[in-house]
C-alpha cells in the first residue's frame, strides 16, 4: 500500500482489491499509519486499482469513515473507477463521505 | 381460534412412535388429540385450535420444543404445555421451564404420572349449563356407581355378553352411566363373530362365566391368542377356586363378583385398565408391540425423501415378528452429495428395544447436522445417551459419511460389525475385504478412544455392505456365487434385498435384519450445462473460486436483466459466508461451487458441510440492519440483487431470471 501524507492530508493507496483473503493484512497497514501521521487533517482512500470490494471491504471502508470521524478528520474517496463506483452507489456511500472518480 | 369442536390435547414429537405412544394413552382417557410433527406444524394448529393441553418434545428437527414454546407464548397462549423429553438433567428442566411450559416429564413415560397430568391440566368436560339437570331417583341411589379416580370411560367400546335379559339392560344401563359405550349380546359365539368383523371396534369385553355356544373361558382363551389387546372381564354368581385359577391363567383382566356387580364392576375395570397402562398387561403389551411395528417401520428409513430413490444406498430389512430395536437413516447435508447414514442396533427385540431405538433416533435426529463427522457424532451420541441415563440399554452402531464429490468416505462403528467392501472383478469374482469395525456400544462409558473410524477410498466399482448384526463373509461369497448380474452396478437397486433374503434363506434369522449397500452413483447428468469447482475452506480459495467462475459469467452468459459484476459480488458474498459460517473456517472443510447455466436463467450452487441455516430468520435479522454498521453484508446483497435465494442444508443456491425491462422498471 502507498502512503502519502501531503497538505495534512494522509493519502492511502492500496492499490489492490479489497476482498477478504487481503483486508486482514491492510487494515494492520492502515492502523499503524494513522499512528505514525497523527496530525492529518484529511483521510484519503485513493481507489485506483481497486475493483471488487466485498463485505469485509466495505467494513474497512465504513471503518476507516468512522475512525477518521472519531478523531474529527474528514474522509473522501478519489480515483474511483466504474466497478468500485457501482458498490459505492449500492451503499450509498456519497451520503458519508465524498466519492470522486478519476475523472473528477 | 376455531373451538366449536373439543380439539383436545395436542401432541408435538417428530418421532412416530412416540406420538403412536401419547395418541393411545390419551385416546384411552376419551379425549380428542392432534398431532404435530414438528415445532412449525405445531404453531400452526396452534394459532388454529384452542387446545387444553400440549404434549412438547424438546429435541426436534426444524425447530426444536425450546423455541417452539416460546413463540407459542410469544403468540399469547396460554395452554399449558408439557415438556416430554428424553433430556431430563436439571439444566434442561430449567430451560424448558424458563421457555414456558409449566411442567416436565422425561422420557420414557411414567404412565401413572401421564395420567396424573392430565387429570390435573384437562378436567372432565363440564356439563351444558343450558341442559336441565335430571330429576334424581331415590331408587338408584343404591345402584349409583363410582370409579376409582373419576376415570373417563367415554372412549370405551365395551362388549357385555348376557344370556339374561333383564340382568343384560340393568348392567348395560349402569355401564353406560360411567360413560361406556355398551353393546348387548347373548352368547360368546356372537362376542366372538363381533370381535372378528372389520367394522367393530371393542375395547373391553365383561361377560358371564356361563354364556350360550362358547362360554366365557373359552371366549377368553380366544381373545388371548387373536385379539390380545382387548380387556376380558369375567362375572360369575359364585367362587369356584379352580375356574378362577383358570381364568387367571388364561390372563383374564379381572373376576367380577355378581352379587356386587353395581358396587364394584367399575373400579374392577377401571383397575384392570389402569394396571394394564401401567405395567404393560400382556395385552397392553401385544397392542403396545403392534404399534411399535408399525412405528419402527418409520424408523428403517432411507433417501433423500420419499419419493425420490437414492442412488448412493440401497436398504433391505427382515423383521422379527416382536417388536425389534434395529434402525437405519440417511441425511443429505449438501446438494454436492455429501451424506450420512446410520445403521443402529439396539440390545434386545422387545418393546422396551424398540422404544430406546425410538429415542436414539430422537437425539440422533437433532444432532446430526451440528456432528457430521462420524466419531464426532458417536461421541457426541454416546455423552447425550449417558447423560439422558440410558446406561443399561447399549446400543451398536455405524455411522458413514459419504462426501460424494470425492467418493471419500469416513467410517466409526461403536459395536457394529464393521462393513464389508466388495469389489467386483470382470470375470464375476468378488473380493471381499472386512471393514475395520466393532468398538465399543454407545450408551455404557465415556471412553470415546474405544470407537473405530476408519477412512476409505471409494472411487473403484465397488460396494460397501452394513448389516445390523454380524455377517461371515463366507456367507455373502457364497449368496454371490456364480450370479455375475446381480453385483452389475446397474442393478444396485434391489441388490440388498436379493442378497439378504439369500443369506437368510441359506442360515436362517434369529434378529432383526438390516442391510445396507452403498455404491459410487453414476455421475449426476443435467439438462443444462453444469460446471463445478471445489477448495478446501481459506480466502484464497474464495479468490480462486470466483477467478474460475468469471471465465463462465460474462454478459452472453449472464441472464438479461443483471449485471455481471454484481453476480460475481454475489457469488463472492456466497462463498465467504460457506468459509466463515458453514465451514467455521475449517481448514480441511470443502466448499463446492456449481454453476447451471441456461439461456433464461443462472443458477449457482454453493454447498459447505455445516448444517445450513433458516433463511427466514435470516430475513428477519435483516429487518433491523444498517448498511453502515460494521457486520455482515453478504445475506442482504443476496435476497436483494438475486431473483431468488434458497437454503437446503448446507447449499445455498442463487437463482438469476431473464429480466425484461418492465421487470427492471418494477
Amino acid at each position: 500500500m502507498k502512503v502519502d501524507n501531503k497538505d495534512g492530508a494522509l493519502i492511502l493507496a492500496p492499490g489492490t482489491d479489497l476482498v477478504a483473503s487481503g483486508i486482514e493484512k491492510l487494515r494492520n497497514s492502515i492502523l499503524a499509519c494513522f499512528k505514525e501521521h497523527p496530525d492529518a487533517s484529511n483521510i484519503v482512500l485513493d481507489a485506483a486499482g481497486i475493483e471488487i470490494v466485498d463485505s469485509l471491504g466495505i467494513n474497512l471502508i465504513i471503518g476507516l469513515y468512522r475512525q477518521a470521524d472519531a478523531e474529527s478528520k474528514k474522509f473522501e474517496i478519489i480515483n474511483a473507477g466504474e466497478k468500485f463506483m457501482k458498490v459505492a452507489n449500492f451503499f450509498r456511500f456519497a451520503s458519508l463521505f465524498t466519492v470522486k472518480t478519476a475523472e473528477e | 381460534m376455531e373451538n366449536s369442536t373439543r380439539p383436545g390435547i395436542l401432541s408435538v414429537d417428530d418421532n412416530p412412535f412416540n406420538r403412536d405412544l401419547i395418541r393411545i394413552l390419551v385416546k384411552k382417557q376419551g379425549i380428542p388429540i392432534q398431532e404435530a410433527e414438528n415445532g412449525i406444524e405445531a404453531l400452526a394448529k396452534v394459532e388454529k385450535f384452542e387446545f387444553e393441553l400440549i404434549f412438547m418434545d424438546l429435541l426436534m428437527p426444524e425447530m426444536d420444543g425450546f423455541e417452539t414454546i416460546k413463540r407459542i407464548r410469544g403468540m399469547g397462549i396460554k395452554t399449558p404445555i408439557v415438556a416430554v423429553s428424553a433430556i431430563s438433567f436439571k439444566q434442561d428442566r430449567r430451560r424448558a421451564m424458563e421457555s414456558g411450559c409449566d411442567h416436565f416429564l422425561p422420557k420414557p413415560i411414567d404412565m401413572p404420572e401421564f395420567l396424573k397430568i392430565i387429570k390435573k391440566y384437562v378436567p372432565d368436560e363440564k356439563p351444558d349449563e343450558n341442559e336441565p339437570a335430571p330429576v334424581a331417583d331415590p331408587n338408584e341411589e343404591s345402584r349409583k356407581v363410582t370409579a376409582l379416580s373419576g376415570m373417563n370411560f367415554s372412549g370405551f367400546h365395551l362388549l357385555l355378553v348376557e344370556e339374561n335379559d333383564i340382568l343384560s339392560k340393568r348392567y348395560e344401563k349402569m355401564l353406560m352411566e360411567i360413560g361406556f359405550q355398551v353393546q348387548r349380546i347373548r352368547s360368546g359365539n356372537e362376542a366372538w363373530e363381533r370381535l372378528q368383523a372389520s367394522e367393530s371396534h371393542v375395547d373391553i369385553i365383561v361377560s358371564n362365566i356361563f354364556t350360550p355356544g362358547i362360554d366365557a373361558l373359552g371366549l377368553l382363551a380366544m381373545v388371548k391368542r387373536e385379539f390380545a389387546e382387548v380387556l376380558v372381564f369375567i362375572y360369575t354368581p359364585q367362587y369356584d377356586a379352580g375356574t378362577f385359577q383358570m381364568a387367571m391363567h388364561q390372563g383374564v383382566d379381572g373376576i367380577i363378583p355378581q352379587s356386587g356387580f353395581e358396587h364394584s364392576a367399575a373400579s374392577l375395570i377401571e383397575s384392570g385398565i389402569s394396571q394394564s397402562l401401567a405395567r404393560g398387561s400382556r395385552a397392553q403389551d401385544a397392542s403396545t408391540a403392534m404399534q411399535v411395528r408399525r412405528a419402527q417401520e418409520q424408523l428403517i428409513s432411507f433417501g433423500c425423501s420419499k419419493a425420490e430413490s437414492c442412488d448412493f444406498c440401497d436398504i433391505a430389512y427382515s423383521t422379527l415378528h416382536a417388536a425389534g430395536g434395529d434402525m437405519a437413516q440417511c441425511r443429505r447435508f449438501n446438494r454436492a452429495g455429501r451424506c450420512g447414514v446410520v445403521l443402529g442396533d439396539v440390545a434386545g427385540h422387545d418393546v422396551t428395544s424398540s422404544y430406546m431405538s425410538a429415542i436414539f433416533s430422537g437425539i440422533l435426529t437433532s444432532t446430526w447436522n451440528n456432528h457430521q463427522n462420524p466419531k464426532e457424532l458417536l461421541k457426541v451420541l454416546n455423552a447425550k445417551l449417558i447423560k439422558a441415563g440410558h446406561s443399561t440399554t447399549h446400543i451398536c452402531a455405524t455411522v458413514i459419511l459419504y462426501d460424494g464429490k470425492r467418493a471419500g468416505m469416513k467410517i466409526a462403528t461403536a459395536g457394529n460389525p464393521g462393513g464389508l467392501l466388495l469389489t467386483g472383478g470382470l470375470d464375476g469374482k468378488v473380493k471381499i475385504r472386512k471393514i475395520n469395525g466393532e468398538g465399543m456400544a454407545l450408551g455404557l462409558l465415556k471412553k470415546d478412544n474405544l470407537f473405530v473410524y476408519e477412512e476409505i477410498d471409494f472411487k473403484e466399482e465397488s460396494y460397501i455392505l452394513f448389516f445390523s448384526d454380524g455377517i461371515e463373509p463366507e456367507w455373502v461369497e457364497e449368496a454371490l456365487a456364480g450370479d455375475t448380474e446381480i453385483f452389475s452396478p446397474k442393478n444396485a437397486k434391489g441388490f440388498s434385498r436379493k442378497l439378504l433374503d439369500r443369506i437368510l434363506k441359506k442360515h436362517g434369522q434369529e434378529d432383526d435384519m438390516i442391510l445396507l449397500s452403498l455404491h459410487v452413483p453414476e455421475q449426476f447428468e443435467t439438462e443444462t450445462q453444469g460446471f463445478n469447482f471445489s477448495f478446501l475452506t481459506g480466502y484464497e480459495g474464495v479468490d480462486e473460486a470466483c477467478l474460475w467462475a468469471s471465465k463462465f459469467l460474462n454478459s452472453d452468459t449472464t441472464p438479461e436483466g443483471h449485471d455481471v459484476d454484481f453476480v460475481l459480488l454475489l457469488l463472492r458474498e456466497t462463498l465467504l459466508n460457506a468459509v466463515e459460517h458453514g465451514n467455521r473456517q475449517r481448514p480441511d472443510a470443502y466448499v463446492d461451487l456449481s454453476l447451471f447455466l441456461k439461456p433464461d436463467e443462472l443458477r449457482i450452487e454453493v454447498s459447505d458441510e455445516g448444517p445450513g441455516f433458516e433463511l427466514d430468520d435470516k430475513k428477519k435479522e435483516m429487518e433491523s440492519y444498517d448498511g453502515f454498521q460494521i457486520g455482515k453484508r453478504g445475506m442482504p446483497l443476496m435476497v436483494e440483487m438475486a431473483d431468488s435465494v434458497e437454503v437446503a442444508g448446507g447449499t445455498v443456491t442463487l437463482v438469476f431470471y431473464r429480466r425484461t425491462s418492465s421487470d427492471n422498471d418494477e
